[in-house]
């Protein structure tokens, strides 16, 4: 099998190589609704399969044999992970490397002048509001991954104005907080980053990445190829999720080094 | 034609489940075979948004075991065939669903033929009626008795 090389690409392979003979609009509905209802992967791509059984069987579209999709997907009544909706278990290391992050390169400034680290109003309303966001992230991830998924464009426009916002808020309320050693808020920013990342990679190991591929039973070698290449790219997937923020990191701090 | 034009929804929403789990009885199956041999028996195309669910909720309760098997040219098919469970579930159910079709057909056409007419002549006799009216009697007596 040639091996798709953009991810899309690559979902396009998957969803053809299950499903050949249902409308691609419909299993993408049918995907997103038990993706977003924590479904695992391989059963979703199953149930995906059995319906592409069916339709190339009968000769039948997939929405004359089975209607709606999402409608279909929710009379399946199919179990749920057991990190369900809402969970933060999947998210928390990734979260934990971001306030590392955060901690990090606003001591590092001060660490490499030799002066305090000055915790600002702007900083602290900051921390608050990216707090709340990834809160209300997490507790409504269903609906903001449909959300995105289903207005890119508005979700990209949000993204921008709410760092936007972000900026602007450092930047207007300057005034001093608190003063801290910047080498010991440095010190924890470094270690709440290197304990998510550690966390991250136990999880992983433990087959616990929170990225779980939809794949179907294969039977021909481009299915059992489509497999193999689905599982290697969640792998992927879940490596860049662990590693982002430490490189990140690796990035950003050399450039504070290069400005101080 | 689709079953619920053949048959009142209601109807079919409470017997599809035995005559689902009869056809796996004889034999292991997949969907569209498990449909096709439906359609055929006279309860017309039951629509795979109506039978796979059901499949999906015989399986969860362990009364059919599945099994993915290549197919023969097209794509892979998942083939149910009836547990142990499943098996004790049919004949239960095949056994209340007959006591139950006897008794509404009695109730609903007593004077129509076969297990309509036996089951209300059998509550009949059970319940000893004598005075009956002679026309509906010639109705439900048989050929050899209603001759001159």
């Amino acid at each position: 099998m040639k091996t798709p090389r953009t991810a899309r690409s690559f979902r396009y392979t998957l969803i053809q190589e299950i499903a050949p003979h249902v409308e691609k609009k419909w299993a993408d509905a049918f995907i997103l609704k038990l993706r977003t209802a924590s479904v695992a992967g391989a059963r979703i791509g199953s149930s995906l399969k059995e319906v592409d059984s069916h339709c190339a069987e009968s000769g039948s579209s997939a929405v004359e044999a089975f209607g709606n999709p999402e409608r279909y997907a929710r009379s399946l009544n199919l179990p749920v992970e057991d990190v369900g909706r809402g969970s933060l278990a999947p998210l928390a290391p990734t979260l934990l490397e971001i306030v590392g992050m955060v901690v990090l390169t606003w001591s590092c400034p001060g660490l490499f002048r030799g002066q305090a680290f000055v915790l600002t109003t702007g900083q602290v309303l900051t921390a608050v509001l990216l707090a709340a966001e990834l809160a209300a992230l997490v507790l409504g991830n269903r609906r903001a991954v449909l959300a995105v998924v289903r207005h890119p464009v508005l979700a990209w426009l949000i993204f921008m104005a709410n760092m936007a916002l972000m900026v602007a808020l450092i930047g207007t309320f300057g005034s001093s907080l608190a003063r801290l050693h910047a080498g010991w808020s440095a010190g924890l920013g470094a270690a709440l980053l290197l304990g998510g990342l550690a966390w991250n990679l136990l999880r992983r190991r433990a087959g616990k990445s929170g990225v779980d591929p939809v794949v179907a039973p294969a039977f021909t070698e481009n299915q059992r190829a489509v497999v193999v290449a689905a599982r290697r790219q969640a792998g992927v997937a879940s490596a860049v999720n662990a590693w982002l923020m430490p490189l990140a990191a690796l990035v950003i701090v050399p450039m504070e080094w290069a400005l101080r | 034609m689709d079953a619920e034009e053949v048959w009142p929804a209601e109807w079919l929403r409470g017997a599809l489940e035995l005559c689902v789990l009869r056809v796996v009885a004889e034999a292991p199956s997949y969907g569209y075979a498990i449909a096709t041999r439906l359609a055929e028996s006279g309860l017309g195309a039951v629509k795979g948004g109506t039978l796979y669910p059901l499949l999906g909720r015989l399986e969860a309760a362990g009364i059919v075991a599945v099994e993915w098997r290549a197919g023969e040219s097209g794509p892979g098919r998942k083939y149910y065939a009836l547990t142990e469970v499943g098996r004790a579930e049919l004949d239960a159910g095949a056994a209340r669903w007959a006591d139950f079709a006897r008794l509404t057909t009695s109730l609903i056409v007593p004077d129509d033929a076969g297990g309509g007419r036996e089951g209300a002549a059998a509550q009949e006799r059970d319940a000893g009626v004598g005075d009956r009216d002679p026309d509906r009697d010639a109705t439900t007596r048989p050929m050899e008795e209603t001759r001159p």
